[in-house]
C-alpha cells in the first residue's frame, strides 16, 4: 500500500517536472521564433498593405539611434468613432512593422489623452488636433516622433481618408527625425502664394501645398523684384503672368550657377481668377528661358485632350440645360501618359491639370530633356485668352486639332547658356552688390517645368469635408489625384533629399467605402435627377441674389421696393429649395436605414436557421442511408 | 494508429450530431456571430473589405462556445463510467486524445464554414479583399484548434462537464484576455526584452496579426505549440488514469 502511494507520488512528480519542462520549452520556442521570424511575414492582403516599400526599409535602416513614437489615442474613440478605431489598429500595426524592422530602435508608446489630464495637455502642446466628439469631450489620434537629440515631428491627426498615404506619412516622419537639417525652398510668384511673414504670423494664409511642404522644408518667400536669388536649395517659381525681366535675369543666373528650379508657367490660371480676380491677366514671359532649357513653350495657347478630358458642368448652348460634359482643357492625365520610368512620376495614377499650356521638347547642347506628363497623340489647342475670358462651350468650339502629343511637365538637366546678350545691370551701382554675370553654366542644373498652376489647386487633387485653399494640415484631405505627390517628389528630387521619395500611395483594390456609404450613394443615384434639378435651380437663384447684392453694395440707388421684393422672393425660393434638397437626403437616409435593418435581421435570424436546416438535412440523409445499409446487412 | 484515430474521430464527430449538441452550438454560434457583426461590429459603418466586423468578435465568441463542445469529451466518459471500457480497448492513448480533439476541431471547421455566406453576401456590395479574408479564416481555424486542445485537456481533469466548461473558459480567459505586461514590468526587465517576451507570448498579438492578413512562422509555431502542449498534458492525464 505504502509502496503504491510512493510510486504514485513519484509518477506525479515526474509528470509535474515534465509539465514544467514543457512550459519552459514552450516559452523558449516562442520567444526564439518571435525573435527569428517576427520581422518576416506573409502579407495576405491582396494589395500588400502590410508590406513596407524598399524606400521605407532604407529609411528604417538609416535609423541609428532610438526614436520614440508617442501615439495619442483616446480610448473613447472605439465607442464614438468605430471607423477611426478600426483605422487606429491599422496605424498601430504598421508602426509595429516599422519597430520590428528597426531591430526595436523604435519605441512605441500608446497614451490615452483623457479629458483634462496631463497627457491631454501634452498632446495639445505637441500640436495634435482634436477630433470633434460627443459633448465637450475632445478626442485625439495623432503621434509625436522624437529622438534623444531633441528633434521631433508631429502627425497632428491620423484620418482614414489618408489610408493609402499612411506609409508615406509615417516614413516621412521617420525620415524627418533622421534627416540632419531642413532644406530651404524659395518660392516666388506673381500671386501671393506664401505670406512673407507666415513663419511668425498666426493669421497668415498660405496655399495648402506650401503648408504641406513646410512640414519637411523651410519655406522662404522670394520677391519677384529681386535681381538675385538668395541661397536656397530649391527655387519654385509660379508664373501666371508677366514677371519683371530683372527677376528672369535672376532665375537665369541661378540656373547657370547649378540651381535647382521648379518652374510653373500657366497661360490661363483658373485658380488665379478664382482667388485673386484683381490681379491683371497677362501671359507669362518665360518663353525665352524655357526655350533655352530645351522646352519650346506653346505660347499663349491652352492645350486640350479628348482622350483624357475631365467633366465640367456647363450648357453647350444658350437654349440647352447645363449638365456634365467632357471639357477638353481639363485633363486628367492618366497612367498611360505619365512617365513610369522616371522616379519623379513612377507609380502615379493620374494628375489633374486645368487649362494648361504645353511644351515640345528638344535636347540641346549639354543638357537633356525628359517628358514627365503628356497629352495623348491627338492634342487640341486654343487661344489662352479664350480659355480665360470665353465660356466653356466656346472654348470647345474653337479648339484646333494639333495631331501630336505635347508635354505638360518635363525635366531638364545639364548645362546651359544665358539668354541675356549682356548683363542688364551693367554700369549700375547695384551690379557690384550681386554675384558676377555668367554667360554659361558653371555647374549642372536641374529644372522641372510644369505648364500649369492649377496643378497646385487643392480642389483639383483632394476631396474632403472641409477642403480649403489654405488648409494647414493634410488630415482633412483625401487625395484624388497625384498632383501634390508630384510637387512633393519634385521638391524631394531637386533638393537632393531622399526623404520619402518613391513611396507612392498604396493602391487598394478592396473597397474603402463602407456599405452604408454605398447604399446612400445608390439611393441618391435614384434621386439624382430631382436633386440635380433643384441644385442647379438653387445655384441659379443664389447667383441672382449675389448679383443683386453686389449691385446694391456698389449703388445704393438700386435698392428700390421692387428690388427688395425680388430679394425676398429669391430668399424664399432658396429656402424652399434647400428644404427640398434636405427632404431628398432624408428620404435616401431613411431608405438606407430600412435596408440595413432588413439585412441585419435576416442575416441574424434567417441565415443561421437556413444553415441549421441544411446541416440537419444532410445529417438526416446520411443517417437514413446508414440505417438502410444496416437493415440490408441484417436482412442478408 | 491512424485508423484508430479515425475511428475515434468518426464516433465522436457523429455523437455531436446524435446528441444535438452540434446543432445547438452551430445555431448559437451563427446567431452570436451575426448579431455581433451587424449590431456590435457596425457592419454597415466600418470598412469591411476584410470582414473586420465579423472577425473582430470571433475569438471571444469561440472562447465561450468551444469549451461547450469539448466539456463532455472526457468528463462524460468519467461520469457515465464508459472511460473504463474505453481504456481497456486496444486503443493507444494518443489515438484517443487526437481523435477526440480532431472531432471537436472538425465541428469548429463546420462552424466557420457556416459563416461563408456572409463573405459572399458582403462581396455583393464591396470589392472584398479575398486573400485577407481567407487568411483570417485560416487564423480562426488555428485559434479554434488551440481552444479545442485546451478544452480537451481541462475536460480530461474533470468529472463534471459543467466544471470542465467553466474551468476551460477561465483558462482561455487567462491565456487570451489577460495581458501579462505587468509581470515583466514588475520584474524590471529591460524594455526591448519585455517587448520581445510579451509579443512572443501574447495571444492577442498573434491573433491580431493573423486576423489582419499577416501570417508569420512565429504565429503558426505559437498556435501549434499551445495545441501540442495541451494535447500532451491531456495524453499524460489519460495515461495516468489508465495506470
Amino acid at each position: 500500500m505504502q509502496k503504491s502511494t510512493t510510486q504514485k507520488l513519484q509518477k506525479s512528480l515526474i509528470i509535474c517536472l515534465f509539465s514544467l519542462l514543457l512550459l519552459a520549452s514552450f516559452i523558449l520556442i516562442n520567444t526564439t521564433s518571435g525573435a527569428l521570424f517576427s520581422g518576416r511575414r506573409l502579407d495576405l492582403t491582396s494589395d500588400r498593405l502590410n508590406t513596407l516599400s524598399s524606400r521605407t526599409e532604407e529609411i528604417i535602416a538609416g535609423i541609428t539611434h532610438p526614436v520614440h513614437v508617442k501615439i495619442y489615442l483616446s480610448s473613447q474613440i472605439s465607442r464614438q468613432n468605430p471607423v477611426l478605431a478600426q483605422y487606429a489598429q491599422n496605424v498601430i500595426r504598421l508602426l509595429n512593422r516599422y519597430r520590428d524592422k528597426s531591430g526595436h530602435l523604435i519605441n512605441l508608446e500608446i497614451l490615452d489623452p483623457e479629458p483634462y489630464s496631463g497627457i491631454e495637455t501634452e498632446a495639445r502642446d505637441a500640436g495634435l488636433q482634436a477630433l470633434p466628439a460627443d459633448g465637450n469631450e475632445k478626442l485625439y489620434f495623432g503621434a509625436v516622433f522624437s529622438d534623444d537629440k531633441g528633434r521631433s515631428y508631429t502627425i497632428a491627426q491620423f484620418t482614414p481618408e489618408r489610408f493609402s498615404y499612411l506609409e508615406n506619412d509615417l516614413s516621412r516622419a521617420f525620415s524627418h527625425i533622421t534627416m540632419p537639417e531642413r532644406k530651404i525652398i524659395g518660392i516666388a510668384s506673381d500671386m501671393p502664394l506664401a505670406d512673407p511673414g507666415f513663419m511668425r504670423a498666426e493669421k497668415a494664409k498660405n496655399w495648402t501645398f506650401i503648408n504641406l511642404l513646410a512640414k519637411d522644408y523651410k519655406i522662404v518667400p522670394i520677391s519677384t523684384s529681386s535681381a538675385e536669388i538668395p541661397n536656397v536649395d530649391v527655387l519654385m517659381v509660379v508664373a501666371t503672368g508677366k514677371l519683371p525681366s530683372l527677376f528672369i535675369y535672376a532665375v537665369d543666373q541661378y540656373i547657370l550657377r547649378g540651381g535647382r528650379l521648379m518652374l510653373l508657367v500657366d497661360p490661363a490660371s483658373e485658380i488665379k481668377r478664382r482667388l485673386y480676380p484683381g490681379i491683371p491677366d497677362e501671359d507669362p514671359n518665360f518663353d525665352a528661358l524655357l526655350d533655352n532649357i530645351g522646352l519650346h513653350y506653346l505660347s499663349a495657347q491652352v492645350i486640350g485632350d479628348r482622350e483624357q478630358a475631365a467633366e465640367a458642368y456647363f450648357a453647350v448652348s444658350e437654349s440647352a440645360d447645363a449638365q456634365n460634359h467632357s471639357y477638353y482643357p481639363w485633363i486628367k492625365i492618366n497612367a498611360r501618359h505619365i512617365n513610369r520610368q522616371s522616379p519623379l512620376t513612377a507609380g502615379f495614377d493620374n494628375v489633374f491639370v486645368k487649362s494648361a499650356g504645353a511644351f515640345s521638347l528638344k535636347n540641346g547642347d549639354g543638357h537633356t530633356v525628359e517628358s514627365l506628363l503628356s497629352t495623348s497623340e491627338n492634342a487640341l489647342a486654343t487661344a489662352a485668352n479664350l480659355a480665360k475670358f470665353g465660356d466653356k462651350a466656346d472654348v470647345l468650339r474653337y479648339m484646333d486639332e494639333k495631331g501630336q502629343a505635347y508635354s505638360v511637365a518635363a525635366l531638364s538637366e545639364g548645362e546651359y547658356h544665358t539668354i541675356f546678350a549682356r548683363n542688364p545691370l551693367e554700369n549700375s551701382a547695384y551690379a557690384q552688390q550681386i554675384l558676377p554675370f555668367l554667360t554659361t553654366s558653371i555647374a549642372p542644373a536641374q529644372i522641372i517645368a510644369i505648364a500649369d498652376s492649377d496643378i497646385l489647386d487643392t480642389r483639383n487633387w483632394a476631396d474632403g469635408e472641409n477642403i480649403s485653399d489654405f488648409a494647414k494640415d493634410d488630415y482633412n484631405l483625401r487625395p484624388t489625384a497625384n498632383n501634390f505627390d508630384f510637387i512633393q517628389r519634385g521638391i524631394d528630387f531637386l533638393s537632393g533629399n531622399p526623404g520619402a521619395l518613391n513611396i507612392s500611395a498604396k493602391k487598394y483594390t478592396g473597397s474603402r467605402q463602407t456599405i452604408a456609404e454605398i447604399f446612400h450613394q445608390q439611393e441618391m443615384d435614384k434621386r439624382k435627377e430631382d436633386y440635380n434639378k433643384i441644385s442647379s435651380r438653387l445655384e441659379e437663384n443664389q447667383r441672382k441674389l449675389d448679383t443683386i447684392n453686389i449691385m446694391l453694395e456698389s449703388n445704393s440707388a438700386f435698392g428700390t421696393a421692387k428690388t427688395l421684393g425680388e430679394i425676398d422672393a429669391l430668399k424664399n425660393e432658396i429656402l424652399n429649395e434647400k428644404n427640398e434638397l434636405r427632404k431628398i437626403e432624408y428620404q435616401a437616409k431613411s431608405e438606407v436605414t430600412r435596408r440595413e435593418q432588413v439585412i441585419a435581421l435576416s442575416n441574424t435570424l434567417f441565415i443561421p436557421l437556413f444553415i441549421l436546416l441544411l446541416v440537419a438535412t444532410v445529417h438526416f440523409r446520411l443517417s437514413a442511408r446508414s440505417r438502410r445499409q444496416a437493415r440490408r446487412i441484417i436482412n442478408e | 494508429m491512424l485508423k484508430q484515430t479515425y475511428l475515434i474521430f468518426q464516433k465522436e464527430f457523429c455523437s455531436f450530431f446524435r446528441t444535438r449538441l452540434a446543432y445547438f452550438i452551430l445555431g448559437i454560434y451563427l446567431f452570436l456571430s451575426m448579431f455581433c457583426t451587424f449590431y456590435l461590429g457596425l457592419y454597415f459603418d466600418v470598412v469591411n473589405a476584410n470582414l473586420f466586423s465579423f472577425f473582430y468578435f470571433q475569438v471571444n465568441i469561440l472562447m465561450l462556445l468551444i469549451p461547450a463542445l469539448t466539456m463532455r469529451l472526457w468528463a462524460d466518459e468519467y461520469k457515465t463510467g464508459s472511460i473504463e471500457l474505453l481504456l481497456t480497448q486496444p486503443l493507444s492513448c494518443t489515438a484517443l486524445v487526437i481523435g477526440k480533439f480532431l472531432s471537436a476541431w472538425g465541428i469548429c471547421l463546420l462552424l466557420l464554414v457556416g459563416t461563408i455566406p456572409l463573405w459572399f453576401f458582403t462581396s455583393r456590395f464591396l470589392t472584398t479583399d479575398n486573400l485577407n479574408i481567407l487568411g483570417s479564416y485560416f487564423g480562426c481555424f488555428l485559434i479554434s484548434g488551440c481552444m479545442c486542445a485546451v478544452g480537451c485537456m481541462v475536460s480530461a481533469f474533470n468529472k463534471s462537464p459543467i466544471v470542465a466548461y467553466l474551468a476551460s473558459v477561465l483558462l482561455l480567459i487567462l491565456i487570451i484576455v489577460v495581458n501579462y505586461n505587468f509581470v515583466f514590468d514588475a520584474l524590471n526587465f529591460p524594455g526591448s526584452l519585455i517587448i520581445r517576451f510579451t509579443q512572443s507570448l501574447n495571444f492577442f498579438y498573434h491573433q491580431s496579426t493573423v486576423l489582419n492578413g499577416q501570417v508569420g512562422l512565429d504565429n503558426i509555431i505559437y498556435y501549434i505549440s499551445i495545441t501540442v502542449f495541451a494535447l500532451w498534458l491531456n495524453r499524460i492525464t489519460i495515461e495516468y488514469k489508465r495506470g
